[in-house]
């Protein structure tokens, strides 16, 4: 899975459950997003509700097939969006070549 | 009694299998409309009971505000959200101007809470272990999430809780507020009860207790209180909140008032699990406090709301107990059962029932009991069989007995100023 799916992912998971964040685009093709997904800092901007987060952490594992174990989304390493997609893309490239990326770390930084 | 704070209904709000407003649902019980019927939303082949009185909305229908909302409350609060806001409407009331919001209260209560949430997780729990269940399960079905929710929603700070009596617990919740008005504390409060136990274990469980009709062949004449044929209650969901003020807060602001409330009683039966006391020395005692907890004599009731389950035991209880209380104008005043038409409702039932008779009283209409065409002969009362009746009368006592002897009477009075 490429990051551009799993960014695509990731957002439509958040948006399904998170009040403050709009619906994505019906299409991702197009490039002109009004929004700023990426840079939406998870709490508060995005949440102020703990226990949001909690359960689209658990989305996400289910949907990636991962645990957050430690670092949740929202904390040190994966404030924004945009570092949870980094993440998640991280962890699955690591899978693929062996690798462990701790949070807010790229596979390649 | 003296009481310098008298306390008036200025909103009402309601859902129930007949009604989703307060003007269908008075509609229906004024011309004999039940709301009961097959359940569909559940697969329910496997339970001896088949029907019930189903609210015909689904969570996302009921959902207040944002959409997204549906998944973070179990249906018996969305049942309350909505409920509380047509009351809240109905009052005309701003809650974002309250003067004082810690002296509005919020007493709002459930006979069970969320099941549904409770199953849907477990069976979570069952399939994927403990690290998948959803961080919402426990504000979710915890029992007083709807008195917490109204608060948060309507910016409530005064007294906040919920009374959880099993049947009995949408009057216990009046009858506390009526009490926090009267002795001071609050000028309002938003008070009454929400149900949503028609779930797999609610069905089970209240059968397997053989609580529950099993007329699945004929829903809709299966809630027949009083009636010689009757086989059990009809499992109901649904929600009854009602806006209580001191009256001159009330008055003050130009407010409709619909009603007033002037006596409260409760008691334990202090006897068994879910049977109720042969003797009915807890009803009696129940219904006599309340009744002078407002100052009148037991002749100036003209109106009961009856508990009125369609139980073979708790009808012919019922019955005993009113004559005990009533004596002579036992026969001589009207009784009827609205669970006749919206099934029980549980934990709501105290407080759709205050509606139902605080609008008999206001609009001069007797709700009936329907199905009611063979009469027990333990149940030989003015029942107003199967049609509405109008007649004005002043005071109304509204009944309700819960699991565990819980009982509570209420006293409304028409107001007339």
């Amino acid at each position: 899975m490429d990051r551009k799916r799993i960014r695509e992912e990731v957002i439509e998971i958040l948006a399904n459950k998170l009040h403050k964040l709009p619906t994505p685009p019906p299409s991702w093709e197009d490039d002109d997003e009004e929004f700023d997904y990426d840079g939406q800092v998870l709490r508060p901007e995005v949440t102020d509700n703990h226990l949001d987060i909690a359960e689209v952490a658990m989305d996400l594992e289910d949907a990636f097939g991962m645990n957050f174990e430690e670092t949740m989304p929202g904390d040190a390493g994966m404030e924004t969006i945009g570092k949870v997609v980094d993440y998640i893309d991280g962890r699955l490239s690591a899978a693929r070549g062996g690798k462990t990326v701790a949070a807010g770390k790229r596979e390649d930084d | 009694m003296g009481h310098s704070r008298r306390v008036v209904v200025t909103g009402m709000g309601v859902l129930a299998c007949n009604g989703l407003n307060v003007p269908s649902f008075w509609d229906a019980l004024q011309n004999g409309r039940h709301g009961i019927g097959p359940i569909t939303h559940l697969d329910v082949s496997g339970h001896d009971t088949r029907f019930g009185g189903v609210v015909p909305l689904d969570n996302q229908a009921l959902t207040v505000g944002d959409p997204k909302n549906v998944r973070r409350k179990d249906r018996f609060v969305h049942l309350a959200l909505k409920a509380t806001t047509e009351a809240m409407l109905d009052s005309g009331l701003d809650h974002k101007a309250w003067k004082d919001p810690f002296r509005v209260g919020t007493v709002v209560g459930s006979g069970i809470g969320g099941l549904r949430t409770i199953e849907e997780e477990w069976s979570t729990f069952n399939a994927r272990g403990a690290s998948r269940v959803s961080p919402f399960l426990v504000p979710k079905m915890i029992v007083d999430s709807a008195a917490g929710d109204i608060s948060i929603a309507f910016g409530a700070k005064g007294p906040n809780y919920c009374i959880t009596t099993a049947c009995a617990t949408g009057s216990h919740c009046l009858g506390a507020a009526f009490h926090h008005i009267r002795h001071g504390q609050c000028d309002v409060v938003i008070t009454g009860g929400t149900e949503a136990p028609i779930t797999h274990l609610g069905l089970a469980g209240f059968n397997s207790i053989k609580a529950l009709s099993k007329r699945n062949d004929s829903p809709g004449t299966a809630s027949r209180p009083f009636d010689r044929d009757r086989d059990g209650f009809i499992i109901a969901e649904g929600a009854g909140i009602l806006v209580i003020e001191e009256l001159e807060h009330a008055k003050a602001r130009g407010a409709r008032i619909h009603g007033e409330i002037v006596g409260y009683g409760c008691t334990g039966d202090a006897y068994h699990e879910t049977a109720p006391d042969p003797t009915g020395a807890g009803g009696i005692a129940c219904m006599r406090f309340a009744i002078q907890d407002a100052g009148i004599n037991p002749d100036q009731i003209g109106y009961v709301n009856a508990h009125g389950t369609s139980t073979q035991l708790n009808d012919a209880a019922e019955t005993a107990i009113i004559k005990q209380v009533f004596g002579a104008h036992a026969r001589t005043m009207a009784i009827s059962s609205t669970k006749s038409m919206t099934g029980h409702t549980l934990g709501a039932a105290g407080g759709i029932e205050a509606i139902a008779s605080i609008l008999a009283l206001r609009d001069g209409v007797l709700p009936p009991t329907i199905n009611l065409h063979n009469p027990d002969p333990a149940c030989d009362l003015d029942y107003v069989p199967n049609t509405a009746r109008k007649l004005q009368v002043e005071y109304a006592l509204s009944n309700n007995l819960g699991f565990g002897g819980h009982n509570a009477s209420i006293v409304f009075k028409r107001f007339t100023g």
